[in-house]
């Protein structure tokens, strides 16, 4: 079984669009069953920081219908422990866990405490030690495969494949340890590297999907990615179904 | 307990001792900045090893009237000692109160504008993360400025507190962060 959290804290639009974007990939052209992705985001619904409360949801700007994802939870630490204890509940060894944290990150500058997830409310921070500590509690399973678009995402790589108790674990980052990310200067509905790894991962290894969303001409000049994976054949994996 | 009712002075000497990533590279720890009136508001004076003069030249913060709370309202974590390797994570604990405190208490006396802070400061900062060779992408930053009296403890003396806020707001590049200082 594939099973999926997407979570974005304080999200701005272009964060739910791509929440909304992952969660269609997903379904539509992976065979993911809805009611095994569990989406977090922001207050709990559609809603993201906007500068009136009564701002309109919309439609999603990749096709100009409704969005389509149900979001369970608000987008905290929390939740996302929440969240992971639903999965766990269910997750076999041969199983595979997909997580994609979009939004906003953050970075104190010590090195030893590395970078944070910017949460709701009032951008409370999430540490990588403490998301990490959350992730170790899954129980063993075949793949666990991350996507990060956050600012400073790099410095969740080490921690994420030291904790993961996955046999197989890969994760691509928008940036470095050091650096931020950035939306589509020429479509400020998306983020840059996010929108392209996810329009590439169908039909694709992770590896695959990550060199694409890098090719000159496709990823924005200003991020930064980085991948990792461990063992070394976890950058084939695929978020297809295993046959 | 932290009074702040003295009053706020800006044009004074804030040594930097303290900054997120994203903003560490133009406010970079063991800096000096000072604000210098400037018609109705004031400009930033900076005086360090960082090229950050450049980015605060046209720069010009607006004094917006409020309240002055006492550092109470902040943390009861105080008198805090000079900034070291020692007392980073009380610094670090003070800026995730800081940051809840900025975002509930809105009608906060403070220095208001917007600076620009280029995505990387330094070319080697752009060769160890991989990225593709660029110009620094100029990010417009709003930022609120916050001064406590009587929080840092140097000898007998007390010091005040300087708040760099980089609000969260939406259209923005980048999140919030924090840079801190004394007198």
């Amino acid at each position: 079984m594939r099973h999926a959290i997407l979570f974005s804290g304080m999200s701005f639009k272009r964060h739910v669009n791509g929440l909304e974007l992952c969660y269609r990939t997903l379904v539509d052209q992976l065979g993911y069953a809805p009611e095994m992705i569990h989406v977090l985001n922001f207050d709990g619904t559609l809603h993201c920081f906007s500068e009136s409360e009564d701002e309109p949801v919309g439609v999603w700007p990749g096709d100009g219908t409704d969005y389509r994802m149900t979001v369970e939870g608000e987008g905290n630490r929390r939740a996302f422990q929440r969240a992971l204890r639903a999965v766990a509940a269910c997750l076999k060894p041969d199983d595979q866990l997909f997580i994609n944290i979009t939004g906003h990150g953050g970075h104190r500058g010590d090195e030893e405490y590395g970078p944070d997830l910017l949460t709701y409310p009032f951008c409370k921070r999430y540490g990588r030690d403490a998301f990490c500590a959350d992730l170790a509690l899954l129980p063993e399973h075949r793949s666990l495969v991350v996507l990060m678009a956050q600012c400073f995402s790099g410095g969740f790589i080490p921690a994420v494949l030291a904790a993961s108790p996955a046999r197989q674990t890969a994760i691509a980052t928008a940036t470095s340890e050091k650096l931020q990310s950035f939306m589509q200067f020429e479509d400020p509905n998306w983020d840059s590297f996010q929108r392209n790894w996810m329009s590439a991962i169908a039909g694709r290894t992770v590896h695959e999907a990550f060199e694409y969303a890098t090719r000159p001409g496709v990823a924005s000049p200003y991020d930064s990615p980085q991948f990792g994976a461990y063992p070394r054949t976890a950058r084939e994996a695929t978020l297809m179904e295993l046959r | 307990m932290s009074a702040n009712d003295e009053g706020l002075i800006w044009e004074r000497p804030w040594q930097i001792v303290r900054a997120d990533l994203d903003m560490a590279h133009v406010f970079a720890p063991q800096d000096t900045i000072s604000f210098t009136r400037n018609g109705n508001g004031y400009g930033i004076s900076h005086k360090g090893a960082a090229a950050a003069a450049n980015y605060f030249r046209d720069v010009v913060l607006t004094e917006v009237p409020g309240e002055q709370p006492s550092f109470d309202a902040v943390s009861r974590d105080y008198p805090l000692p000079l900034f070291s390797k020692h007392h980073k994570h009380r610094y670090r604990t003070l800026a995730d109160r800081l940051e809840v405190f900025a975002q509930t208490h809105p009608s906060v006396r403070r220095l208001e504008g917007t600076i620009k802070i280029p995505c990387h400061g330094f070319a080697h900062q752009e060769q160890e993360s991989g990225a593709d060779p660029h110009e620094p992408q100029q990010i417009t930053t709003r930022i609120h400025v916050y001064q406590f009296a009587d929080v840092v403890q140097d000898g007998t003396k007390l010091k005040r507190l300087l708040v760099i806020y980089k609000p969260f707001q939406p259209h923005c590049t980048n999140g919030n962060g924090t840079v801190l200082g004394y007198d």
